[in-house]
């Protein structure tokens, strides 16, 4: 009997044992290991494309356009051959344009200092074997561009940016929920879910579409 | 509760149980994937600014408008079919999409000028002053007299600047290898008195007779004829138009044609006068015709062959002739073609004239959907005079010591492989002691020859086409350099000014495109003509559409069809003609040579889709490609059918020897019904003995397991029919 006890009080502790070391893995799976596996970063300028948008009455095109060619200029910069350039309204560093501290501190560091880039941290960008033709996929297919970036009109704050420190790109590629799991377009661009919309919409699929 | 080892092994046990229900393991291999992806090692082409060169690819005579795509305008990254070309609207075979590999595989490519010790076999580099004395010295000791020239370089400008070269350094022997093109030319005086090429309405027939043409295997204008087929099998099943296809094998032609009349190799013509039988005793005659001068003789000479007496003699059914000749009369827009493989070697011309004549009595010349009688392009009318001769004549004069030769020319040219006789031709060049090639590329004559003065590809030199093979209307397409060369070749236009100027006389032109201005100049003085345009043009939308640009300049029109990469002139006006039976052929079936006895089985060599039959042999991409049934890593495949196979006792995949009077090696055995009992069909263009090690010793030379028939009509070698035997070693 005594025997019998002790082997059923051994193997109770056993489970105890067993389960903490899957919640405890569980943990570090789920909460430790994403955040050790990227950097975080605050992007250069803290930009607000609601200030830009609603208060100062600009539109999305004067940042965001196509080039003569066909090419797409992705994000604005401090100079340039396109209206929304940032030098274009903050040329003088005494005449804020707003109230927002976030001027006072562009206003110092980059048009009083004269500097020629900001070094914009991109969250969608792709590796350099990807071909992705913008104008493919908003004029000719007619997709948003939240489709595939979200609604950045609403975005007062950009997102701090967080890099794969083995892949080298943006946790948005893979999406910013750990599990791959999304519940809209815009949260991953990863191969498959360029894949699968070009399944549903039964465009070309191949290999040689994107990577040419 | 202590720890113990025990319950430590508990705790990994659950934390190991756990990690598959974590995201570490799948996401951590998706990274390490991309993370590899991105070493610094890993070779990843520069970006840069992307733009694109528009010119045409001058892999063979097909005259495809092509864009380079290039990155910096220093690296050209991707051949893409031009869509504004009318030629071939956008579309690209493998050939030319796998263009860029004749400009960057190095090891192909002849780097200088260079010059070869006969004893030793060593090569020197020279400078390109050196090499064009010494070639003007050579050229100037060997006399005229003493001098072949080779001009694989017909279908362009270049065509006249060597044959001016020709006339000004007086060379006895002056040789272009006879093609498809050359076939035409020759039926086209016996038929209509008018010794000129000919194109095809394909496009709108609706029935189309073709005669061994490799139509969606590279005749011709590949890309064109691909368009063409989908053509032709769009729409309803009774709209649609049909094919007819008389080929000796199952060709992939033969196989997606509505009919295929399996014709015994060597009695194509026959099957054509059949067909001509059935149209004349059934009253399907255009009148044109029945009135024509020499009818009765035609018609006596097509009598002979009943659709019953030529099923006999052909082996096609006589119900598949009448079928054929029924649907090619009655249709409204009908056109019947002839060629052999590529279009590069010739058909028999009794064949191509047979042909034109069922063209003839159709009545289509100049119609819809019919046979196109266009004029070649003015062009610069240089070296008059100059008489073309047979190589393979030539070669045997040599051989039997009745000629001597003291120097031989080879442009774009590789007699070597490509014959007519490879082995003649490898007598020639060791006979004559300076052998000079102007080839860019290191091909069998290439390392033979004692001088090289390397071209340019095509991507770096001007160049032009003039009308392609079939094309119904004119058509002179421009190549242009995409950038600077990446080697120290020299284009052969500018080597030929400065060695006649070497010689002592004034060439023509000081450069190659001062001889392509005068040549648009000519094309514009036409009044005719369009640049390709970005108006969507099918090739025979535009036909009869008026006199053309109409251009102000000599200049203005060269800018813009430099830019464009193409001349065209789709008026529709062909040479207007009479027909005339007059001169009837007589017609036999072609009898391969050889001892009957010891090689008792006809040998095919045929030329397939992947492997290139011209001056441009396969690149990497292509050969990769080619189809098992051919060629499987080094093994070249003859085809056979199971009878044949049964009676020798070989089985699909066997290895024999295939032995012939000029040549023998080791090849595996396909069965195939598409193979003629009795029958042994080799593809072509294989068994190259140099190029990189995709091409190089893969297979055995078609061209040298067979001994030229000689055309009873015309003299040319026939090189698509010998004699041969199989043993099992």
């Amino acid at each position: 009997m005594t025997d019998d006890r002790n082997a059923k009080q051994k193997s109770k502790g056993g489970i105890l044992f067993f389960l903490a070391g899957f919640v405890v893995m569980l943990i570090f799976g789920w909460a430790v290991f994403p955040a050790l596996l990227y950097s975080t970063a605050q992007q250069p300028v803290s930009f607000s494309h609601k200030k830009h948008l609603e208060g100062a009455g600009m539109e999305c095109e004067q940042c965001h356009s196509f080039r003569e060619d066909g090419t797409f200029m992705g994000t604005a910069n401090m100079t340039g051959n396109f209206d929304g350039a940032c030098l274009n309204c903050h040329d003088d560093p005494e005449t804020m344009q707003g109230a927002d501290p976030r001027e006072t501190y562009f206003l110092k560091e980059y048009v009083v200092k004269g500097v020629k880039r900001i070094e914009w941290k991109v969250y969608s960008k792709q590796p350099p074997c990807v071909f992705f033709p913008h104008a493919v996929h908003t004029v000719k297919a007619e997709l948003e561009c939240a489709t595939c970036h979200g609604d950045m009109a609403q975005q007062d704050q950009p997102p701090v940016y967080k890099e794969n420190r083995l892949s080298g790109y943006s946790i948005d590629i893979w999406g910013r929920n750990i599990s791959g799991l999304t519940s809209n377009s815009w949260e991953s661009m990863k191969m498959s879910d360029c894949g699968a919309c070009h399944e549903e919409r039964g465009t070309a699929n191949g290999c040689q579409v994107c990577h040419k | 509760m202590k720890p113990s080892r025990r319950r430590f092994l508990q705790f990994s046990m659950g934390a190991a149980g756990a990690f598959l229900f974590t995201p570490i393991n799948w996401k951590l291999m998706d990274d390490v994937a991309i993370w590899t992806q991105n070493w610094s090692w890993v070779p990843v082409p520069e970006d840069g600014a992307r733009a694109y060169t528009t010119t045409t690819c001058r892999i063979c005579n097909g005259g495809c408008g092509i864009k380079v795509r290039l990155i910096d305008g220093k690296r050209a990254v991707k051949i893409e079919g031009n869509p504004e070309s009318p030629i071939n609207r956008g579309g690209l075979c493998a050939w030319g999409a796998a263009g860029l590999q004749y400009l960057y595989m190095d090891e192909n490519r002849v780097p200088g000028p260079m010059k070869r010790d006969r004893v030793t076999g060593v090569r020197t580099r020279l400078t390109w002053e050196a090499a064009l004395e010494l070639a003007a010295a050579e050229l100037k000791k060997a006399g005229g007299e003493g001098t072949a020239i080779v001009n694989g370089r017909k279908r362009s400008t270049m065509n006249g600047l060597i044959r001016q070269f020709a006339a000004d350094l007086g060379a006895a022997h002056y040789c272009e290898p006879c093609d498809g093109g050359d076939v035409q030319k020759a039926a086209s005086e016996l038929l209509l008195g008018r010794p000129g090429r000919y194109g095809f309405d394909l496009e709108r027939a609706q029935v189309i007779l073709s005669f061994n043409a490799a139509l969606l295997e590279g005749w011709a204008s590949p890309v064109r004829m691909m368009r063409a087929f989908g053509t032709w099998m769009s729409g309803t099943e009774e709209s649609r138009a049909r094919l007819f296809q008389v080929d000796p094998r199952a060709s992939l032609t033969a196989s997606k044609a509505d009919t295929w009349l399996p014709a015994k190799p060597g009695t194509e013509t026959i099957v054509a006068l059949a067909m001509a039988n059935v149209m004349i005793a059934g009253n399907m005659v255009a009148p044109e015709a029945a009135g024509a001068p020499g009818f009765d003789q035609f018609k006596s000479l097509a009598e002979a062959y009943s659709p019953s007496k030529a099923a006999e003699l052909t082996g096609v059914e006589a119900d598949q002739i009448r079928e054929a000749a029924e649907a090619f009369a009655k249709a409204e827009r009908a056109v019947a073609l002839s060629g052999q493989g590529h279009g590069n070697t010739p058909e028999p011309l009794s064949l191509a004239w047979a042909v034109l004549a069922l063209n003839g009595l159709k009545g289509n010349f100049n119609k819809e959907g019919g046979v196109y009688l266009t004029p070649e392009p003015p062009g610069l009318d240089l070296g008059a005079g100059v008489e073309n001769g047979s190589l393979l004549e030539l070669a045997k004069g040599v051989a039997q010591g009745k000629e001597k030769l003291s120097a031989l020319l080879l442009f774009e040219s590789n007699p070597l492989f490509n014959g007519p006789d490879p082995a003649a031709m490898a007598e020639l060049m060791d006979k004559t002691p300076l052998v000079i090639s102007f080839s860019p590329f290191w091909d069998e004559s290439t390392k033979k020859a004692d001088l090289i003065l390397p071209d340019l590809t095509y991507l770096e030199r001007w160049d032009d086409v003039d009308t392609p093979l079939g094309m119904p209307y004119q058509a002179v397409s421009v190549t242009k350099p995409i950038f600077a060369p990446r080697h120290k070749g020299a284009p052969t236009g500018d080597v030929l000014a400065k060695l006649t100027k070497a010689l002592g006389k004034t060439p023509p032109f000081a450069k190659y495109e001062d001889a392509l201005k005068a040549r648009v100049a000519k094309l514009q003085a036409t009044g005719h003509g369009l640049a390709a345009s970005e108006e969507p043009a099918a090739p025979m939308d535009l036909l009869g559409s008026g006199p053309g640009k109409g251009w102000g300049s000599a200049e203005e029109a060269f800018e813009e069809v430099a830019a464009t990469g193409l001349w065209y002139n789709p008026s529709g006006q062909g040479d207007q003609v009479t027909l005339s039976f007059e001169k009837t052929l007589e017609v036999k079936p072609l009898e391969p040579k050889g001892d009957a006895q010891h090689y008792p089985y006809p040998l095919v060599v045929f030329d397939t889709a992947r492997v290139a039959s011209g001056f441009y042999a396969n690149p990497p991409f292509v050969t990769k490609i080619i189809e098992d049934d051919f060629l499987l890593k080094k093994d070249i495949f003859i085809n056979i059918h199971p009878e044949t196979a049964h009676a020798l006792h070989l089985k699909e995949g066997s290895k024999v020897v295939l032995e012939s009077e000029t040549g023998q090696g080791w090849v595996g055995v396909h069965l195939t019904q598409g193979a003629r009992p009795g029958v042994i069909y080799l593809p072509a263009g294989l068994g190259h003995t140099t190029f990189d090690p995709t091409l190089k010793d893969k297979g055995l030379s078609g061209a040298a397991m067979v001994e030229a028939v000689e055309d009873p009509h015309n003299g040319q070698p026939l090189t698509f029919l010998g004699r041969a035997k199989l043993r099992k070693a």
